[in-house]
């Protein structure tokens, strides 16, 4: 080689660079093609999420909107006539006052109607009673209705979180026992939260049949997952991370709900 | 025919005052820049010193080889501490500090007992395999953890990118850098010639990459 010719050596080690950089071209390209692929993938799935979130509160405002009219609309139409009637018959003494008792307990269903569409819109009991009260409350009320037994855990006395984060956990967690409830025929459900420097974790671990989260993926990619895709897009908001276990012989199914400390990780 | 070297010996004296460029850059863009990029902005201020006298030396006809291996042994160390800040939270941080004491010390045992004056091939060619796998390292990490909307964007994107670029374009004449020096020295300006070009090129992409520290994160 040391006889050889000193162009067909630069040839050689040129040819040798070159196809190196055209590896690393290569390479960069891919790095390139794939984040766009990436980006558009996570775009669509945040159009998606965005589109699922208007269409609940369309159907709760819906909800709502029908909860007013048919009951507190018919109530109030009630009472109207009472005081119609009452009014034609100024003179009944009798007839005054048996009307204005039954006005007075439509009064009091109207009052109970609002206070429930209220609750539905915003639990009273966050602000009040705070957000580890309130899952108690919440569990409490599963287990009284009779379906099922919810029990409720928590590790530390008082974990205090922060209002906006309370209430889409709130939201988060009422959406899970109800997709548990519909979807899972369990009887016993164990509601965890627990809190460290780093996270608060909830976990719901139910005696039913589970879901992994491979196959809460392959549902939010379905028009019908509407309801996951709403929960999906209350967990980001509070940047939680929800993540499903079928569980085993030895491990029951469970669902776990991670939020990191926003103040600890900056 | 006396092959005609002096395409090749502009291109060494392009690649020298090219270094000013990303100085210049990283200057005007050192409010944003992070300890991750400075480690890369001291590289390009050692690089623009040693370029200097190496480029004095040889306009004095005095053997400069050794300035070029003090510099690879500092590039080693900031490159690798670029990467060590990259991956701050891993555990190979660990193994990639261990590394840069290995590294000095073969270094420094190899003066010690080969002289200064001669191309380490071994080192320069270690070097080069290892930046190429941190910098594929690199892009993996910068696709799994997506700050920017669009890649191009991304200061580490052309950080990488010229890491990349300047060890792979570079592998083959490190391999060979020895080997060719002592038997082919009369092509030596053209090879040379190569190292230089992917210098622009690095310096070039270094440039852009201080550059795009002032984008906005979405």
């Amino acid at each position: 080689m040391e006889n050889g010719n000193p162009t067909d050596i630069i040839l050689l080690i040129a040819a040798g660079c070159m196809g190196m950089l055209i590896l690393v071209v290569s390479i960069i390209l891919f790095v390139v093609y794939y984040q766009k692929k990436v980006l558009a993938q996570k775009n669509n799935f945040q159009r998606q999420l965005l589109s699922a979130t208007v269409d609940v509160q369309e159907k709760e405002r819906e909800r709502i909107a029908k909860n007013v009219h048919d009951d507190l609309g018919m109530k109030l139409s009630v009472i109207r006539q009472g005081f119609q009637k009452i009014m034609r018959n100024t003179e009944s003494k009798e007839l005054i006052t048996r009307v204005a008792g039954e006005n007075i307990r439509v009064i009091d269903d109207s009052i109970e109607i609002v206070r429930n569409v209220a609750k539905e819109l915003f639990p009273p009991g966050l602000v009040k009673l705070g957000f580890t009260k309130s899952l108690a409350e919440l569990c409490k009320q599963i287990t009284n209705a009779g379906q099922l037994t919810v029990s409720f855990m928590q590790g530390n006395s008082e974990i205090k979180l922060p209002e906006k984060t309370g209430l889409q956990l709130y939201r988060v967690t009422q959406e899970l026992l109800n997709n548990i409830i519909k979807h899972s025929a369990a009887t016993e459900v164990r509601v965890d939260l627990q809190r460290n420097e780093t996270h608060t974790s909830l976990t719901i671990t139910h005696n039913g049949k589970g879901i992994s989260s491979v196959e809460i993926n392959k549902l939010m990619n379905e028009e019908k997952g509407t309801g996951l895709k709403s929960l999906q897009s209350r967990a980001q908001l509070i940047n939680a991370a929800i993540n499903y276990e079928t569980g085993n012989s030895e491990q029951k199914p469970f669902i776990e709900v991670h939020i990191g400390h926003e103040e600890k990780n900056h | 025919m006396k092959p005609n070297y002096s395409f090749y010996i502009f291109l060494v004296y392009v690649s020298f005052f090219s270094t000013l460029v990303p100085a210049i850059t990283g200057f005007f863009r050192i409010k944003y820049l992070g300890a991750r990029e400075k480690a890369l902005f001291y590289l390009i201020l050692v690089s623009l010193v040693s370029e200097s006298v190496i480029f004095i030396l040889r306009e004095l006809n005095i053997r400069n080889l050794y300035v070029a291996r003090i510099y690879d042994v500092m590039e080693f160390t900031l490159i690798s501490l670029f990467y060590i800040r990259l991956f701050d939270k891993s555990k190979i941080t660990l193994y990639m500090k261990i590394l840069v004491f290995v590294f000095i010390g073969i270094a420094i045992l190899d003066f010690y007992y080969n002289g200064i004056s001669s191309m380490d091939d071994i080192f320069l060619t270690t070097e080069s395999i290892l930046f190429m796998i941190y910098s594929l390292f690199a892009f993996f990490h910068l696709l799994q953890n997506p700050v920017y909307d669009n890649v191009l964007a991304a200061p580490l994107f052309w950080f990488n990118t010229a890491i990349l670029t300047y060890f792979s374009g570079n592998l083959f004449l490190f391999v060979f850098s020895n080997y060719l020096e002592n038997h082919f020295a009369k092509v030596s300006p053209a090879l040379w010639g190569i190292h230089s070009l992917l210098n622009i090129v690095f310096y070039f992409l270094i440039s852009t990459g201080f550059w795009k520290t002032a984008t906005q994160r979405t």
